[in-house]
């Protein structure tokens, strides 16, 4: 496969260092740091409203920390929000399609938006529309997709640019076995190419077959994070979890950046 | 869920389909119609017939037929919006009506919107003379429900006729065509109509009055089977690499096809021959800039609902500068020939430039984020000049 584009620093991909953000004066992220290696899956977990989503769109450019610095592919997003943009790509948990347009339209207004030139843009969108099973519908209009399908065509247009990071905001939701099979073989794809990845989802068993490091966000910081073996050895992220929602304090173990 | 939750939802629906503009802008042109109306029965109770009831009898009734037309036109534009809510039918199935309910929801909706160009244009006048000569009022008050009723089945037929043949996408398309010509037309040609007596007018609606419920009820029917069964597979061809198709965005919208009704209308505009005020004019010349700037929106429509998607994306600013040229350079084009049109009728040049050259600077707000209020504004302008202007009197 073509994905991703080869790295241009030595550094993590993904660097995080005390990000603070608060709606309204209600604070959602109190300092939170981590770090996400080349080759790497991770897990960002927590109950709803512990900002999970709040801190992808920070990572995505979306929204601007009131403290803390993001840094991209070796760019700091606040130096040069375009090369950090360009080094990454975001997937919403509802895909960012124009439901009027087909899969191949959606791939070429990507390409356009993206920048990627014409002749890589449409063999790129073949090889990606054949992966995802898509294209033998490439030219049904996307509002006539299934859920399922829409999810697999807005994964396409995410790598089409060919991104370092991947950001996804439940990227497994909508999925049928067979699908979601096909997501989980290809995320492994892209990191073991050298790309990384941040993702949430509700599931444990997902998380815990998916993920090579989990990191558990509550109170607006990072409260558990573990790499995958050490999640066996507390007893599954179900139990993890449970220990979470009762309030016991969570001892960072191993993994931590 | 009861019968009239269903109705106001869906007559809210069709209402906003009529008068395709948000918020406060609808305000403004609910507010325009009310004005419209009131100005109707100041016309009728101090105007220079109001002596001569019987004319004024005459005259209501030969306005019948056009706003049975226009009536029709309305309903068609109801129909259509609808037409395009396929969760609504589903609701509408799973709710607990029966289903002469289910068949008369739509129906009652289509009726009220139907009767709107009644309400407007035909009340004033039988207000005014009720007094004087309560029974060919009360006659002529009967056969304008009548025509209601009428103007609401055949739309529906034709709607469902429409949806079977030619599928729900082209049949929209071609209600889009449609619907805001028979809505206009009439008005336009209104000299075509020539005044006849009560009576004759009274044959054509009132002999197929039996037919009425059964027709009415054979075309909700079909209307309701069209909407549960005809689906479509869309598709596009390949695409042109290196841009982001917008053309195709808006050509899948329906408001080009609004533009197809445009040029007739100018046409009938033009030969004329109805010493039409120039508020008529000006309303029209207002509502041929309507699909120009609904056209626009269009396009507008998928980057607002999706705002992250520019925001990601590296180019996205540059594409939504391109994309707010594009859209706002044809919208000011129109605004500029409406006001051209406006303008030319009451022979004052300078009217026009002051007007144009106050207007047209609005076009260098061309991120998306800006050209919809830009749009918002030129479409408020103008209502308010049409409206308001010490010009816009019939030119002597």
């Amino acid at each position: 496969m073509m994905w991703p584009s080869p790295p241009t620093s030595t550094g993590p991909a993904v660097r995080v260092g005390g990000l603070v953000y608060a709606y309204a004066n209600k604070p959602v992220l109190n300092g939170l740091s981590f770090e996400v290696r080349a080759g790497e899956l991770l897990a960002l977990l927590g109950h709803n409203g512990a900002g999970k989503t709040t801190t992808f769109r920070i990572l995505a450019g979306l929204l601007r920390p009131d403290a803390g610095e993001v840094v991209i592919g070796g760019v700091n997003l606040r130096d040069d929000p375009k090369a950090a943009r360009a080094a990454c790509a975001f997937l919403p948990d509802e895909p960012l399609l124009y439901t009027q347009l087909s899969a191949l339209e959606n791939l070429a207004a990507y390409a356009a938006l993206w920048g990627v030139p014409s002749a890589q843009a449409r063999e790129r969108a073949r090889a990606l529309l054949q992966e995802a099973d898509l294209w033998a519908v490439r030219h049904a209009l996307t509002s006539t997709y299934s859920r399922g399908m829409k999810q697999k065509l807005a994964i396409c247009a995410a790598l089409l640019h060919q991104p370092r990071v991947l950001l996804m905001d439940e990227p497994l939701s909508g999925l049928d076995v067979e699908a979601s099979m096909w997501a989980r073989a290809l995320l492994r794809s892209f990191v073991e190419s050298g790309g990384a990845v941040v993702f949430t989802s509700h599931t444990p068993e997902l998380v815990e077959a998916v993920a090579d490091r989990v990191l558990i966000l509550r109170g607006g910081v990072a409260s558990y994070e573990a790499v995958a073996a050490q999640i066996s050895r507390d007893g599954g992220l179900l139990s993890v979890f449970q220990r979470d929602f009762a309030g016991s304090p969570l001892v960072f173990t191993e993994g931590r950046a | 869920m009861t019968l009239l939750t269903v109705m106001s939802l869906d007559a809210r629906h069709a209402l906003r389909s009529v008068l395709p503009h948000p918020g406060w802008r609808r305000g403004t042109l609910i507010g325009l119609a009310v004005l419209f109306a009131l100005l109707s029965v100041m016309f009728v109770l101090v105007g220079q017939h109001t002596e001569d009831h019987t004319l004024m009898l005459r005259s209501a009734a030969s306005l019948l037929p056009a706003l049975l037309i226009v009536a029709l036109g309305v309903v068609l534009r109801g129909a259509l919006e609808l037409d395009e809510r396929e969760a609504r039918t589903t609701l509408l199935l799973l709710s607990p009506l029966s289903e002469g309910q289910q068949l008369l929801a739509p129906f009652g909706t289509l009726l009220l919107l139907a009767s709107l160009p009644f309400l407007l244009l035909l009340f004033p006048f039988l207000l005014a003379i009720l007094i004087t000569q309560p029974v060919p009022t009360l006659f002529l008050l009967l056969l304008s429900l009548l025509a209601i009723a009428w103007a609401a089945v055949l739309a529906v037929a034709l709607t469902a006729f429409l949806n079977l043949r030619l599928g729900r996408t082209v049949a929209t398309r071609t209600l889009t065509t449609l619907s805001p010509m028979l809505m206009l037309l009439p008005v336009l040609l209104l000299r075509e109509f020539s005044i006849q007596g009560i009576s004759q007018v009274g044959w054509w609606v009132a002999l197929p009055l039996l037919a009425l419920p059964v027709a009415g009820m054979q075309a909700m029917r079909h209307y309701r089977a069209t909407l549960l069964y005809t689906t479509e597979r869309l598709s596009a061809t390949e695409p042109v690499w290196g841009q982001v198709p917008y053309a195709r965005l808006l050509r899948r919208s329906r408001y080009p096809w609004a533009l197809l009704g445009g040029p007739l209308i100018l046409v009938a505009l033009w030969l004329s021959t109805h010493d039409l005020l120039i508020l008529i004019r000006a309303a029209t010349l207002f509502l041929l800039v309507s699909p120009v700037m609904g056209a626009s929106l269009a396009c507008l429509e998928a980057e607002r609902q999706q705002p992250d998607r520019l925001r990601l994306a590296p180019l996205g600013s540059r594409v939504g500068r391109d994309l707010g040229q594009r859209v706002l350079v044809p919208v000011a084009l129109a605004v500029a020939l409406c006001l051209v049109g406006i303008g030319l009728w009451q022979r004052d040049l300078p009217w026009v430039l002051r007007c144009t050259g106050a207007l047209l600077p609005q076009v260098f707000f061309t991120h998306p984020r800006w050209a919809r209020p830009v749009i918002a504004g030129y479409s408020s302008v103008l209502a308010a000049l049409v409206l308001f202007t010490p010009y816009l009197t019939p030119a002597s």
